[in-house]
């Protein structure tokens, strides 16, 4: 997800980048409490009939499940924040509270998108060579459409207020 | 200026590894939906020069090439390299391919874990295979590994125990990550209700999955220290039970041919409203028909041990909850009908193969409910006829969903489209062979022909014979279907954005999600 400010007087503007998440935390650990419950009661099921060595497979998953569905979401807290303001564009980049920060003098800085037919296009920000990449969880056209905004916001000159 | 970029991070991941260890490392969801698709071509091919051996001896009563055991070897092993090699993977490889693409995300949840997914695979497979090499030869048991029967495979048996494992931990990450993908990285406009049925019916597969393959795990294990470590969970003389393992193994069973068939439905239900240039008749209801089949796979298991001989009440259980998923899976077979009804309909290849399911699966449908009649199964248990009805189900169902999905999305794929002269080719000779060969055995079975034996009485020779030509030609057909996707691939003409006239869904248009409903609109300037 894209969401973009642009202050109309100064052709400042800033774009958050999040991911895509579509499940809410609380609703992963209903998700998960309810998958859990199934599990156990089939390992219990065989439990009772004497199968016991089904039990430790069923909770070795779960606990595979459960890494999987916590990464998943807390991969999903990533944030890109771009300021382009004046004559300068700081990007903040990882997840809130624990955000790096990178600074680019803006008539310097050089927007590029490498598109590749297979694998996902690359968009980075760099400045003499030196540059970072932006909106690696985005998907396709959420970063195409961003490299276009992005383009245009960084280079001032090409606005017509 | 103060920029605190580090060479490194400007040349982040900028280097690709190429030539082979591209495809061990990667991450990407199309590449790892490639080697899944091809790795299950690979098992097609080898499985199927197992059932070719099998029709050759086959062929005529009396043994011909090979002796009995090694026979029962190449049944054994048909089964496992089929279930757990071809069509299990083919559907995780349209997954892999298809789920990102549907539901708008930029490559699966867990990247990493899936790599790892594909690539137990081919350790699975060559453990498994390597065992036609060992002391006292491949398993011969049967797929289902019954006990006490199984406990007499040579020094293949740990080994057999260990790819099962694989197989099962490979499948588990497949699913988990699936389940991730889906619940988490939907776009923002589409709900529960709005994904494509090929996304749902995989959903609801991965739950099944997750929640059967430890009891699989648990199964085979017990069988492992039954052998080798003194235990007597299915020995008898040890105060065990063998019936209990036939309860465990289709407990996980039952659901394992379900989770091979739901998302058969949901490439199904992707085809025909393309080609029918209609929405698809029914979706709510096609949802809720998948899902109860899903809760209905669990109770069912019974009715493959019917002659165990277990109590009534229990033989009446399982028949009347058996004889229940007809039911939803009516309601599937009606709605896509209905879909078709009054269409404007095309029959493009992925289309040819897509009504060939619905009638021939339907088929399978009606011999599975004849087998779930009790009395019935006590005469047709373990006979052609149950190999007749699960190879209509398995491969006029399943195999054939997954061709018609690579017709359906190899376009899309690839850019390129595939030779539709071919394609109808490969379909007219799939579809006549598959016929010839599977038909008669239901007249076998009903004559009595036991299954899993390399002679049989001279009454049956006629229909065997029918039955291996058409093995041979359905096997050799299926060279044509490699040539055809070799040559798009390589050669196809550009296909369009759509490719397909009546084509809707994320995959095939540039997706409007609204992810820029926030924006103000940014004036175009040249
Ligand atoms: C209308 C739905 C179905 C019904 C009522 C049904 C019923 C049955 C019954 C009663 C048997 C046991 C026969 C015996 O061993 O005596 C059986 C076997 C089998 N069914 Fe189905 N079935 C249905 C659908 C399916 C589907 C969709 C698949 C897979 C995609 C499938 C795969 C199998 C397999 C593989 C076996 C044989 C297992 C073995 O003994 O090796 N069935 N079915
Ligand atoms: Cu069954």
């Amino acid at each position: 997800m894209v969401a973009k400010e642009r202050d109309p007087n100064t052709a400042d503007s800033r774009f958050v980048l999040r991911p895509n998440r579509s499940l809410s935390w609380g609703a992963t650990k209903w998700f998960f409490a309810g998958s859990c419950l199934l599990y156990a009661c089939i390992a219990v099921f065989f439990l009772a009939m004497g199968a016991w060595p089904i039990l430790p497979f069923a909770g070795l998953e779960v606990i595979v499940l459960g890494a999987g569905l916590y990464v998943s979401a807390l991969r999903g807290k990533v944030c890109e924040v771009i300021n382009v303001t004046g004559d300068t564009i700081e990007v903040q980049s990882g997840t809130l509270g624990k955000m790096r920060s990178y600074r680019f003098p803006r008539f310097w800085t050089r927007v590029s998108l490498r598109a590749d037919e297979w694998y996902p296009s690359r968009l980075t920000i760099s400045v003499h060579g030196r540059g970072l990449e932006l909106g690696r969880f985005l998907n396709e056209e959420e970063r195409l459409e961003l490299a276009q905004e992005l383009t245009r916001a960084v280079a001032p000159t090409l606005w017509v207020p | 200026m103060s920029t605190a970029i580090t060479h490194d991070e400007a040349h982040h991941e900028d280097h690709r590894p190429s030539g082979i260890l591209r495809w061990v490392t990667t991450t990407n969801h199309k590449d790892i939906g490639t080697l899944y698709l091809v790795f299950s071509l690979i098992m097609l091919f080898v499985g199927g020069i197992m059932a070719l051996m099998i029709r050759a001896e086959l062929f005529e009563p009396g043994l011909q090439f090979m002796d009995p055991v090694f026979f029962n070897s190449l049944v054994t092993m048909h089964g496992l390299v089929m279930i757990f090699g071809a069509i299990m993977p083919g559907f995780v490889g349209l997954a892999n391919w298809q789920i990102p693409m549907m539901v708008g995300a930029p490559d699966m949840a867990l990247p990493r874990m899936n790599n790892w997914s594909f690539w137990l695979l081919p350790f699975a497979f060559a453990l498994l295979l390597s065992t036609f090499f060992m002391k006292g030869g491949a398993p011969a048991g049967g797929w289902t590994m019954y006990p006490p029967l199984i406990l007499q495979t040579g020094d293949a048996f740990p080994f057999l125990v260990f790819a099962v494992h694989l197989m099962g931990i490979s499948s588990v990450m497949g699913a988990i990550n699936i389940i991730a993908t889906i619940l988490n990285m939907r776009a923002p406009t589409m709900s529960l209700m709005k994904m494509p049925m090929f996304v749902w019916t995989w959903l609801i597969t991965a739950f099944l999955l997750i929640a059967v393959m430890p009891v699989l795990a648990g199964a085979v294990t017990m069988l492992l220290t039954d052998k080798y470590f003194g235990t007597s969970f299915f020995n008898a003389a040890g105060g065990g039970d063998p019936v209990l393992f036939q309860h465990i193994f289709w407990f996980f069973g039952h659901p394992e041919v379900y989770i091979m068939i739901l998302p058969a439905f949901g490439i199904i239900s992707e085809i025909i409203p393309t080609f029918s240039r209609k929405p698809l008749f029914g979706y709510s209801s096609m949802v809720y028909a998948t899902a109860s089949i899903a809760f209905l796979s669990f109770i069912v298991w019974g009715h493959h041990m019917f002659t165990v001989g277990m109590p009534l009440a229990g033989l009446l259980f399982f028949m009347y909850s058996t004889m229940l998923i007809a039911v939803p899976t009516g309601v599937k077979v009606f709605n896509w009908t209905a879909t078709m009804w009054r269409g404007s309909l095309s029959f493009e290849t992925p289309m040819l193969f897509a009504v060939a399911f619905v009638v021939l699966f339907t088929i399978g449908g009606f011999s599975g409910l004849m087998l779930a009649i009790v009395p019935a199964d006590f005469q047709y248990h373990n006979t052609y006829f149950v190999v007749a009805h699960f190879h209509y189900v398995l491969v006029t169902g399943a195999m054939f969903a997954i061709v018609a999905a690579v017709y359906y999305w190899l376009p899309k794929w690839t850019g390129r489209m595939y030779d539709e002269t071919l394609g109808k080719w490969h379909f007219w000779l799939s579809t006549i062979f598959v016929n010839v060969l599977y038909f008669p055995m239901h007249f076998l079975g009903l004559a009595g022909m036991p299954r899993r034996i390399p002679d049989y009485a001279l009454q049956f020779t006629g229909f065997n014979q029918v039955a291996t030509i058409g093995a041979f030609g359905f096997g050799f057909s299926q060279l044509l279907f490699v040539y055809i996707v070799y040559k798009a691939a390589h050669s196809g003409e550009k296909a369009t954005d759509r490719v397909w006239e009546g084509a809707h869904g994320l995959e095939w248009t540039l997706p409007s999600p609204a992810p820029y409903h926030s924006f103000s609109t940014a004036p175009t300037v040249e």
